[in-house]
């Protein structure tokens, strides 16, 4: 598994995969998709589609693959190893979201939530993977939202397609277990050997599992903040947790789009002072309130 | 200006905006600024100990403190302003500047400053006077160096009467030369406006180089209007009035004279800044038709008051706003 | 009263040129120190109405769109300092010029401001500026 032109950017996002198996290519195929690292304030989320021959299933069940949440990291390493070796007939696609995208995403204006985000990353695997001309025929997904409405949004996309999505898809389906071990490797890798273009001084590196109740990744939080820019890009800010100590440690922050005004705020609206302005001062001309252009009488 | 900013722990930053909080005590003066000026300002100075030199002077338009700027040579005068957005920090290499504001020096004709002085002259005593007799102001000592600055003698002749007595010279506010010579500041500007297609209107449009576009329901009346207002910012309120009925711009006749204004911003801008720009605006609104209905109630108070607050303002010395 | 940046060393005009033009960032996310993302890239200089493309970073995990502009031709941009404020206010104060810059960059929320937005507008003063300003023609009518 080669990250390197995620790591080349690891802002952004990218979408990598195993070379398409002929065998996919020339029968019907299934198709599991899992993702890797939704729940963690740290790195990147990492979806997965791992796809076999129809024919293929009995093969695939001998290598043997389970959900990864059962496994070491040692074992995950292992099966992806195995699937490695079987790509003659199974092959891989990850598309990998950096934090710094999912931060971006989820606190866009116009409020991209990470189920919708989520979504359309896996329609957009599946229409990669089939563009690569892999015979897909039957879905599996695993979800953590409402199945039956996400299984409806990918009928709609692919009509042509069995999409069956499930709760713990992972442990049932060996094709969907396939598929979670190569997201997680691919999450573990990221975050192991994520370059920091931060320049962090002395801060440690013991951020702990990154999920938001584990009290080093808390820790690790509160001690790399910046005041002004906050944390490094390997945070997701959209997170409550990272948001919380941003808004008590870090110098605040007004967006163009927050709702409360401090200045409308209190007893006196915008008009009320504009009036008794007029009152004891004569106006700038309207030039100057258009460009925000103010006298200074000092420096 | 708009907002007491003195009162609200200072935080600019914007649109996108970088608040100070607690770290910052609430009192901090900037210690550093980002200036836009004309390149010959930075030029060498003569004189080793010279260098370009801010200064407070009387506004010729309020009577109160405003920063200005002499060049090295102290020959050319420049008015500071200041774009400020609330909310706009700079990020300057590596440091981030709290204070967001971009100012600007730009050149600033030093006799509607020296006018000021004559037209004060002329209220208190109304008689011919010797310039450094005028142009003398305990508050701001600096005024004196206006008289200095290239070209303010040879432009004198447009503001005043003069008379010789003996060796010295001696002289007197003209009223008459005055309008005529900011008749000529309003044409100058009428020129600028139009070239430079700033929205006269009272509608606004977006910049006009990206609609290609001017407006075809601006009448030349706009444009005269839009610089009588802009030349009003430099000379005092009952000058104003005076350049007004001297232009013989037509009274405003009724709020619809002004319609409506358009919103300048992109419809997905925030809802905020749209809010604001409202109120602003129906607010200028309303100053411009108290303005023109209560013109004759001005002129006589310009008349009857005008004389006196400034001789108070000049005794008392309303002492400009503290600096922060 | 006056204050000035004449006393002393006269700091603003001898060391004007051992400044490199450096650019200035309106509101943006830190610089190479914390994001690599700002990738400030100088832009040819030839055409001025034109504006460059704008550029994208993100500052506390929200995108910010920048517009560069040049400051108006014939200014100077000018990063003033003052080291030390004096004690009383009847001292001259002294500042130092930092540096110097000719574009800087104008950052807002996810939208790259526009030609008719806050600052780019303001750069229109200075031409307004000197035609009010102007001395006037003793001929012209």
């Amino acid at each position: 598994m080669e990250l390197r032109e995620f790591e080349r950017d690891n802002a952004g996002s990218c979408r990598l995969g195993s070379p398409v198996p002929e065998l996919c290519r020339a029968g019907p195929c299934c198709l599991g998709i899992d993702e890797a690292g939704r729940g963690p304030v740290l790195g990147p989320m990492v979806y997965a589609v791992c796809y076999c021959p129809l024919a293929k299933q009995e093969e695939l069940g001998a290598l043997k693959m389970a959900d990864s949440k059962t496994l070491t990291e040692a074992e995950r390493e292992q099966l992806f190893g195995t699937l490695d070796r079987a790509r003659d007939f199974v092959g891989w696609a990850l598309h990998i979201l950096s934090p710094n995208l999912i931060s971006t995403s989820m606190q866009q204006r116009a409020k991209y939530n990470l189920n919708a985000l989520s979504h359309d990353t896996a329609i957009g695997l599946i229409q990669h993977v089939l563009d690569a001309g892999v015979q897909v025929a039957e879905v599996f997904v695993d979800t953590v939202g409402p199945a039956e409405k996400y299984q409806e949004k990918l009928k709609r996309h692919f009509p042509e397609l069995e999409v069956t999505v499930r709760p713990k898809a992972d442990s049932l389906f060996p094709i969907v277990s396939a598929a979670s071990i190569c997201a997680k490797v691919a999450r573990d890798r990221a975050v192991k050997n994520w370059t920091f273009p931060e320049d962090l001084g002395d801060v440690r590196m013991e951020y702990g599992s990154g999920y938001p109740n584990d009290p080093k990744t808390k820790e690790w939080l509160a001690q790399c903040l910046d005041p002004v820019f906050g944390y490094p890009q390997f945070v997701r800010f959209s997170w409550s947790t990272a948001q919380t100590i941003l808004e008590s440690k870090a110098v605040p922050v007004r967006w163009d789009d927050s709702e409360d005004d401090p200045a409308q705020k209190g007893t006196r609206s915008v008009l009320s002072f504009f009036a008794l302005k007029e009152s004891s001062k004569r106006q700038p001309h309207r030039f100057f309130h258009e460009r925000k252009l103010e006298p200074v009488t000092g420096l | 200006m708009r907002r007491p900013r003195r009162a609200a722990p200072r935080a600019r930053g914007s649109r996108t905006m970088l608040g100070s909080g607690r770290r910052r005590p609430a009192d901090s003066r900037p210690d550093q600024w980002v200036l836009v000026a004309p390149e010959p300002v930075t030029d060498l100075p003569m004189k080793p100990d010279g260098g370009p030199l801010f200064t407070r002077l009387r506004n010729p338009s309020t009577g109160e403190a405003a920063l200005y700027l002499f060049n090295s040579s102290a020959q050319q005068l420049f008015e500071v302003k200041a774009f400020h957005e609330e909310y706009r920090s700079w990020f300057i290499g590596q440091t981030v500047q709290h204070d967001g504001r971009l100012l600007f020096a730009t050149p600033m004709d030093p006799l509607f400053l020296v006018l000021f002085y004559l037209i004060k002259a002329e209220k208190e005593k109304g008689k011919f006077q010797p310039l450094d007799q005028v142009v003398i102001d305990s508050e701001f000592s600096s005024c004196t160096m206006l008289l200095q600055c290239a070209g303010v003698m040879d432009s004198l002749h447009h503001v005043i009467e003069e008379k010789e007595i003996g060796n010295k010279k001696f002289y007197k506010y003209s009223q008459e030369k005055t309008l005529k010579w900011l008749k000529k500041k309003v044409n100058q500007t009428v020129k600028v406006l139009k070239s430079s297609n700033v929205c006269v209107g009272g509608r606004v449009q977006l910049a006009t180089f990206i609609s290609g576009k001017q407006i075809t329901d601006v009448k030349e009346d706009d444009y005269i209007r839009y610089a009588h207002g802009l030349i009003s910012e430099y000379i005092p309120e009952d000058l104003s009035v005076e350049l007004s009925k001297y232009l013989q711009l037509p009274e405003l006749t009724s709020p619809e004279a002004d319609p409506p204004l358009k919103k300048r911003k992109f419809s997905d801008a925030p809802v905020e800044a749209e809010e604001d720009y409202t109120k602003f605006n129906s607010s200028d609104l309303k100053n411009k038709k108290t303005t023109s209905k209560m013109s004759a109630a001005q002129k006589a108070l310009a008349k009857v008051d005008k004389t006196g607050m400034k001789t108070m303002s000049a005794f008392f010395s309303a002492k400009p706003k503290a600096t922060k | 009263m006056g204050w000035g940046l004449r006393k002393g060393c006269s700091p603003l005009n001898q060391h004007r040129p051992q400044y490199p033009c450096m650019e200035l960032e309106l509101l943006c996310p830190f610089l190479s120190r914390v994001h690599p993302l700002a990738s400030f890239l100088c832009l040819p200089s030839s055409v001025s109405v034109s504006l460059p493309a704008e550029k994208s970073v993100s500052f506390r995990g929200r995108s910010l769109k920048g517009q560069e502009v040049m400051v108006p031709q014939g200014y100077v941009g000018l990063v003033l300092k003052e080291d030390q404020r004096p004690c009383t206010e009847e001292e001259e104060r002294t500042l130092r010029l930092k540096s110097t810059f000719g574009t800087l960059t104008v950052w807002n929320l996810e939208q790259a401001p526009s030609a008719d937005d806050g600052l780019l507008l303001a750069l229109s003063w200075p031409r307004i500026a000197e035609a009010i300003h102007a001395p006037v023609s003793r001929k012209e009518q």
